[in-house]
């Protein structure tokens, strides 16, 4: 199944944005070789233990939409800044609202400022399958650089699928590089148009420097058919804050995994998401958060609901080196099944080697609570209601935390909408 | 306006109520007295609807309607209120929120508009003033950290907004202290009406010193072994039940 892969990425390449730079070319073929030594993930590997990637193996995703499909009114939230589109991968300036100079189209760059993005180019070191074939392919993607000291508001992202021909793929690839000081809230969101399946496979590269803050906010709500895999690579220098929210609410097969590299003291890394999973849903949440230094904080705050056939899963990796003193890293992974058939799995796993710190996890799989329902049936609350009030108090919290109230209150609606059609 | 006729529940197959006869009159008090055992909250929790307590004979009319037909929110809507001797504590859901959406699905069970934002705060804002309730608690988690006499306090509050017209309190003296105990016993007196009905079940004569029953009946292994006026209560703290009982 590999070969198909290999052929699309051959046919695809010259259409590539950037396929004019030979550093480009290299390490597209690169990554295209690596991908073809190691195949797909599969269940054996440990960080793909929950992840349902089948799909991609058993049809290839290998159809790329034209770039000029028509597209009708898009979810914006009504906050200033730019707003960036990007359909079917493709970055779409039609859709798209004013474009400043600090967010900028990968696309349109790779033709003017192309040097620059060496480095965002390099693989990492990550040798997933997933992340190669995002290098081999990557068309798009937001780069946002932050100069010292400015404040670059809010800025919003679109990706949206037009789930219009089946088994297309879209690879974006993103980079959010905050200088010292500088400040950035990034909203983004998944959308499909129609109901074909589609694979998004996107990668997003974070540098925060010293002092920078980045608030990013994430909705997966990518329609019932698609397969959704996401890495976020974050790197944290010292006095920097990194505060990240995904809702993830689509898909028939999701995977996110963050990894977060604290590189200096005084950090604080900020976690937190809800998957919301129904039908045959598999949703899948991978962190690692590496403490090399010592002196942060860190929380991880991740709640699932999961009805009928649906399965979520949780995986939240704390390491804690040798020098890494006074690090506060706490974990949280709370679950509630709405049905006999769900399944949630939830894996925490502390790996420490300083002596004085403060970590810790909780993690908890459980129904609702037999007796406040019969508590709020005695009050006169029907069982839908009941229930709803009750699930949406056990979400309500983390999304209470965002702090662009916009972005709350479209999440916990979109949890309210969730709620109204399960129950 | 209830009338409990030979009624049997079972729970976990073993039968706690049988065959347990009352009638309560619209503007009365009466008050079930008995041993621990007796089937004392069997009886609210049966008449509630909960889970569990199954009815296996006999029937329950609340002003014409059969309860055992109902489900237990829509026994609320008719007009039954069980105030409960342990409240439940429900993180995350405010007393606000918590009492709109009982007053609103019971509203829409009787075929009426939601009550609007204004007037609810109003209302709720009165009645927690009445019962001498901070209006910051009404923000908090229902009965999230409250004490218990914070909690039973509360459950006088939800009385009073849902206006219920029969009312059951099941040990709600229990475990407060005395000046609890008279704020309970302002909010059951101050639903007194001639067309409401109270049915107080209770361990100790205590709360009957505040809230003057016109009825006691003593619930002895099932059934209703005795039934008196108030002097009945006074007996039973003198002689204990194994002397009244027998």
């Amino acid at each position: 199944m590999t070969d198909a892969y290999l052929d699309f990425i051959k046919a695809a390449q010259p259409q590539l944005p950037g396929a004019q730079l030979p550093w480009l070319s290299n390490l597209r073929q690169a990554a295209a070789a690596r991908f073809a030594a190691t195949g797909f993930p599969g269940r054996k590997d440990e960080a793909f233990k929950y992840a349902d990637l089948k799909a991609l193996e058993k049809t290839p995703f290998t159809h790329y939409n034209g770039s000029n499909q028509t597209v009708g009114q898009l979810p914006w939230l009504a906050l200033a800044g730019p707003r960036l589109a990007f359909v079917d991968g493709q970055f779409r300036a039609d859709l798209s609202g004013d474009v400043d100079v600090f967010a900028k189209p990968l696309s349109v760059l790779l033709i003017n400022d192309s040097n620059a993005l060496q480095d965002h180019f390099s693989d990492g070191g990550d040798a997933s399958a997933l992340a190669q074939l995002n290098l081999a392919l990557a068309s798009d993607g937001l780069v946002l650089r932050v100069p010292a000291g400015k404040d670059a508001g809010t800025i919003q992202v679109l990706n949206v699928a037009t789930g219009q021909t089946s088994r297309s793929a879209a690879h974006l690839r993103h980079l959010l590089h905050l200088e010292a000081g500088a400040k950035a809230s990034v909203i983004e969101r998944s959308v499909a148009l129609g109901e074909e399946d589609y694979w998004s496979n996107a990668v997003c590269d974070i540098r925060l420097e010293e002092g920078a803050h980045l608030q990013h906010t994430q909705w997966q709500s990518d329609n019932l058919s698609a397969m959704a895999t996401s890495l976020t690579r974050v790197v944290v220098a010292a006095k920097a804050a990194y505060h990240r929210f995904t809702l993830s609410t689509g898909a028939a097969s999701a995977r996110s995994e963050i990894r977060v590299d604290v590189r200096g003291e005084e950090t604080d890394v900020q976690l937190a998401g809800v998957q919301l999973g129904k039908a045959r849903q598999v949703l899948d949440t991978v962190t690692l958060l590496r403490h090399e230094v010592g002196h942060s904080i860190s929380n991880q705050t991740y709640r699932a609901v999961v009805d009928e056939k649906a399965r979520t899963a949780f995986s939240g990796k704390v390491y804690v080196a040798r020098d890494a003193q006074k690090t506060d890293a706490q974990q949280s992974s709370r679950n509630l099944l709405l049905a006999r058939t769900a399944e949630a799995d939830t894996k925490p796993e502390l790996e420490i080697y300083a002596d004085d710190v403060q970590c810790a996890h909780g993690a908890t799989v459980g129904e609702l609570d037999k007796k406040a329902l019969f508590y709020l049936a005695s009050r006169g609350v029907n069982p839908a209601a009941a229930r709803a009030i009750l699930v949406q108090a056990f979400v309500a919290d983390v999304i209470e935390e965002i702090a662009i109230d916009a972005v709350k209150e479209a999440y916990l609606e979109a949890t309210h909408d969730w709620l109204m059609e399960q129950l | 306006m209830l009338k409990i006729t030979d009624l049997h529940v079972s729970v976990e197959d073993k039968e706690i109520l049988k065959g347990l006869s009352l009638e309560v009159g619209a503007g009365e008090v009466h008050a079930i007295m008995g041993p621990n055992g007796a089937g004392k909250s069997t009886l609210g929790y049966a008449l509630s609807g909960r889970d569990g307590y199954e009815v296996t004979a006999g029937s329950v009319v609340l002003d014409g309607k059969d309860l055992m037909e109902l489900d237990p929110h829509e026994r609320a809507a008719v007009g039954l209120f069980l105030g409960l001797q342990y409240p439940v504590e429900i993180p995350g859901v405010s007393n606000m929120n918590f009492l709109r959406t009982a007053m609103n699905s019971i509203r829409k069970y009787k075929g009426e508009e939601d009550i609007s934002a204004g007037d609810f705060l109003k209302l709720i804002r009165a009645k927690a003033k009445d019962l001498g309730m901070d209006a910051e608690m009404l923000k908090r988690s229902v009965n999230v950290g409250f004490s218990g006499g914070e909690k039973k306090r509360n459950e006088m509050v939800q009385m009073a907004v849902l206006d219920p017209k029969m009312m059951i309190l099941d040990e709600t003296d229990s475990g407060l202290d005395i000046d609890a105990l008279k704020v309970v016993s302002e909010g059951i007196n101050a639903m007194r009406s001639p067309t409401k009905a109270t049915l107080l079940i209770t361990h100790y004569q205590r709360l009957l010193d505040y809230v003057k029953p016109d009825f006691v009946h003593v619930l002895a292994d099932g059934r209703i072994v005795k039934s008196g006026g108030p002097e009945l209560a006074h007996a039973l703290e003198k002689e204990g039940y194994a002397a009244i009982a027998a």
